[in-house]
């Protein structure tokens, strides 16, 4: 019994052990060191100790970056909570099976590739596409409107991208709001303005933080968005990134931005933790 | 002399160094119904995973049926566990959970079908094979696993608190339906539950655990009776409990007189006690009976705090001169007083049961 | 009943926002004109042209030859995993633990730049295993996290019940624990499959030169100028996604009637 037993508890966390170990802590370990080193000018590395990746992230250009891509992150998480929670509450006054299947239609586009679908947005926001042809068409405008190859391609794009990842937290923290709760709130004298932001919001706040954190994160990092939307005129964080471990090949350097967005994400996580939302929820929310 | 069917020979269990049981020899007799009764976290369910043998003893032996079987794998057993919450395998039919034991020993098909059927006339549950635990109400499911048990014939069924998840109503029939099953089956159950109402509709003998430590063992009406510690007396029933000093000893009635909080003086059998001794006095809510006029002893002046009516008796609240509230329960054709009535509370001598020793004047 | 018509709106117009993109590019995929403007005649023709494309069918049969040996080996070490982190305690255990939320929160570049420094580390060239093992990577956590909720659920004396009936411990988890998580494993083996064929960002760091995506494909010739074939293509996927996500959820729904109803 006793033999038999260590064998299954080898066999279950073993593999465990190696994957934790090889494919998620040492690449990142392997990064944290990176970005203390010295590129040269062929990219290569070299293992000199330095802070110069870091200090350079201070310089304005890249500063300007950041900035550029938290704005543009921030504008996404605002809008797509702006869309998630009256659609959310608006489904919960539905009968349950209506429920699951606006959820399941919710989900449908967001399990199919992301990048196809940005695609399609193309087609329709470029000068001559579906969108300005049928407002020319329709003679609410004269000339074409730029809609995409600018800020706003961008936000529609991730907007597109990550409301799911919006909506499914926060519907399900939603859903589990007691109505007897909102009826005290109005039996209390509360207008529907003032039950929202001092019932709803209070109430489903790990669900909205857990919301803002899967959309605000990854905001950051969609290059594809703003090199197929934006038209690779705006850089972004993610962009930034890329371009130093694929075309500039000044690895250190963009280790050194990979652990400053690491460290972003753990503050977020935390703060996520201390207002009581759990791990768990994070990624089974999907 | 009965058979002993389990047998409990200086068992001990702990888990690094805290101590679970430090001591426990118990004799299981065949046949017998017994409960091991106690709040959570006593060691009465620790003692049935480690009859069981889910868990294993620290040192110690157990015995079934005569034969050591300290160190025999659980699946080894011939003892089977009703669980709580039923544990039943919801992947399964009913007819495939209760199989599963005789699948595992590989016994032919048609036995198995046969005996299938034999279980499920047992416990009514004839026509349910093909369903799933999901669609079986909380009382049928139950009835599965005690299926699910049997089939395998085990020389003692252990049971772990299986009705704590039942309703009220339903639990009052499983309690009923367990105690007919056991007596047709005359299979040893061992039976554990934090219930003491549950303990005394179904033992034949109830133990009693506190801390890992047997307090009492005995039939319902002993433990209800005469319990020997105020833990006992408190877990078994409702009861009012009295701290006093034995004050005079006289030989020539053969009594004892006790005095509780310096003023009332109650009379007692004596039993060789001494003046002094601190003792516990306990009694049971319905040997208390309210009068308007005070008697020389045994009798307490109380005031009525509230007037309790529960269909089947009528209960009384009522607060002694020195601030202790007493339950006393009234017979059918009794007077109920208004709230706030001066009254007496009188008991009679017989009916006062004495809890003795250092354990006494605890807590 | 205004404010019903309002509510119903609303619900309309972001169905609208999640839809748009991909029934337009159906609707495209269709289209006789080559140039995605305005539609002129129905017509087959892109589906031709698309059997006739080597190098798109080719990605297509790398992103399922990954999607697949990911979902595979993901799930079978996810379930495993999950059994061991609920049943044991080992050294490192906490730590490990919260090694296992990194890659679903951190930005997923992140994840694809530090794979391929540790690809490079080891002088792994990248290639089909390189992007396979990127995609085990991602997708265990969710494996896992799918698996635990499944058996935090199951009533802990499960197991005990099996072994108190002379079950062993790995017939136990043959017939008892293993079709008790298996929800628990599909559902985490179709998270794996979706993941796997949506990813974009990982797969662009760790895929090699000869084992492109479909997603790393299109992403390339939206670039240098998208053939309508490429409309047919993700027309295709997208329809046939769907039509697997609907079957699923179809077939669920149902079995939960059929169990609820006897």
């Amino acid at each position: 019994m006793k033999n038999s037993n260590s064998i299954f508890k080898k066999i279950t966390t073993i593999p465990l052990k190696f994957y934790a170990g090889i494919l998620i802590f040492l690449p990142l370990l392997y990064i944290f060191i990176l970005s203390f080193f010295r590129n040269d000018y062929y990219g290569g590395i070299i293992p000199d100790f330095t802070f110069d990746n870091y200090r350079m992230l201070i310089d304005v250009v890249y500063l300007k970056v950041f900035l550029q891509s938290f704005l543009i992150a921030f504008i996404t998480t605002f809008i797509c909570i702006c869309i998630s929670y009256p659609f959310c509450l608006i489904i919960k006054t539905k009968k349950e099976t209506t429920q699951k299947l606006i959820m399941t239609f919710v989900m449908i586009p967001f399990l199919t590739n992301s990048l196809i679908r940005t695609y399609g947005w193309i087609v329709l926001l470029r000068k001559n596409g579906v969108i300005n042809q049928f407002l020319m068409g329709t003679h609410l405008i004269s000339s074409p409107l730029s809609l995409m190859y600018n800020y706003f391609g961008i936000v529609i794009g991730m907007v597109y991208t990550l409301l799911p990842f919006m909506i499914l937290p926060l519907n399900s923290a939603v859903s589990k709001l007691d109505d007897s709760l909102l009826d005290a709130s109005k039996d209390l004298g509360a207008n529907r303005l003032q039950t929202f932001f001092k019932v709803v919001v209070p109430e489903t706040l790990p669900g909205l933080f857990n919301g803002s954190l899967m959309v605000f994160i990854p905001a950051i990092g969609l290059f594809f968005i703003s090199d197929i939307l934006g038209g690779g005129k705006l850089m972004l964080l993610g962009n930034l990134i890329k371009n130093q471990f694929l075309t500039a090949r000044n690895w250190p350097f963009g280790a050194a931005i990979s652990i400053t967005l690491i460290i972003i994400t753990f503050i977020f996580v935390k703060l996520y933790k201390k207002i009581g939302g759990k791990m768990d929820d994070l990624g089974g929310g999907l | 002399m009965k058979k002993v069917i389990v047998k409990l020979d200086d068992v001990k269990k702990s888990y690094g160094d805290k101590v679970i049981i430090p001591k426990l020899d118990l004799d299981v007799y065949e046949g017998e119904f017994l409960t091991l009764l106690g709040p959570s976290g006593c060691g009465k369910t620790t003692t049935l995973r480690m009859i069981s043998g889910m868990e294993n003893v620290s040192s110690g032996h157990i015995y079934l049926d005569g034969e050591d079987v300290t160190n025999v794998d659980a699946t080894k057993r011939e003892v089977n566990t009703v669980f709580q919450n039923y544990a039943l395998f919801s992947h399964m039919t009913i007819e495939k959970n209760i199989s599963y034991g005789l699948k595992i020993k590989k016994v032919p098909n048609d036995i198995i079908t046969k005996k299938v059927k034999e279980m499920l006339e047992l416990v009514q549950l004839q026509g349910y094979e093909k369903r799933k635990p999901s669609q079986l109400s909380g009382g049928e499911q139950q009835r599965v696993a005690i299926a699910r048990a049997l089939i395998n014939e085990p020389k003692v069924l252990l049971l772990d608190e299986p009705l704590s998840a039942l309703d009220f109503k339903l639990k009052k029939q499983m309690q009923i339906e367990l105690k007919q099953l056991q007596k047709k089956l005359g299979i040893t159950f061992i039976y554990v539950t934090h219930n003491q109402e549950e303990a005394l509709t179904m033992s034949d003998r109830i133990l009693v655990f506190r801390g890992g430590v047997i307090e009492q063992v005995g039939t319902p009406k002993e433990l209800y009776l005469h319990p020997k510690t105020r833990f006992v007396a408190d877990f078994i029933g409702d009861s009012n409990i009295f701290d006093g000093i034995i004050t005079k000893i006289s030989a020539s009635s053969n009594t004892a007189e006790v005095t509780i909080n310096d003023t009332v003086k109650a009379i007692l059998p004596n039993k060789n006690y001494q003046e002094g001794l601190k003792i516990s006095l306990m009694l049971r809510p319905e040997n208390l009976k309210l009068v308007e006029k005070e008697t020389s002893k045994n009798c307490i002046p109380v005031k009525i705090k509230e007037n309790i009516y529960d269909g089947a008796t009528s209960k009384v609240i009522a607060i002694t001169n020195f601030g202790k509230e007493l339950n006393i329960t009234l017979d059918r054709d009794d007077k109920i007083y208004p709230v706030r009535s001066t009254l007496f509370v009188k008991w009679k001598m017989e009916d006062a049961v004495v809890l003795k020793g250092k354990e006494a004047n605890e807590e | 009943m205004k404010k019903k018509y309002l509510h119903n709106l609303f619900l309309l117009l972001v169905f609208a926002f999640l839809y748009l993109p991909i029934i337009v590019l159906v609707i495209f995929s269709f289209n006789s004109s080559s140039l995605n403007i305005v539609f002129e005649q129905f017509t087959f023709r892109w589906y031709h042209v698309l059997l006739e494309n080597r190098s798109l069918l080719e990605a297509f049969m790398n992103t399922m030859i990954v999607a697949f040996t990911s979902t595979i080996v993901s799930t079978i070490i996810g379930t495993i995993s999950a059994i061991g982190i609920k049943k044991y305690n080992f050294i490192g255990k906490e730590f490990i633990q919260s090694l296992l939320y990194i890659p679903i929160v951190i930005p997923e570049i992140v994840l694809g730049i530090s794979l391929l420094s540790i690809y490079t580390l080891f002088r792994l060239d990248l290639s089909l295993v390189t992007l396979i093992i990127a995609h085990i990577t991602f997708s265990i956590p969710f494996v896992i996290i799918s698996v635990r909720t499944i058996l935090d659920s199951l009533p802990s004396n499960l197991e005990d019940a099996s072994s108190d009936l002379g079950a062993n411990k790995f017939k136990t988890f043959w017939y008892v624990t293993l079709p008790s998580i298996m929800p628990g494993i599909t559902s985490g083996a179709l998270l794996a499959f979706t993941l796997s064929l949506d990813d974009v960002i990982i797969s662009y760091f760790t895929a090699g030169p000869d084992s492109n995506t479909l997603p790393l494909k299109i992403y390339s010739m939206i670039k240098t100028g998208i053939t309508p074939d490429v409309n047919a293509l993700s027309a295709l996927i997208l329809v046939v996604t769907i039509i697997i996500l609907m079957t699923s959820t179809v077939l669920q729904l149902r079995k939960l009637r059929k169990e609820t109803e006897l």
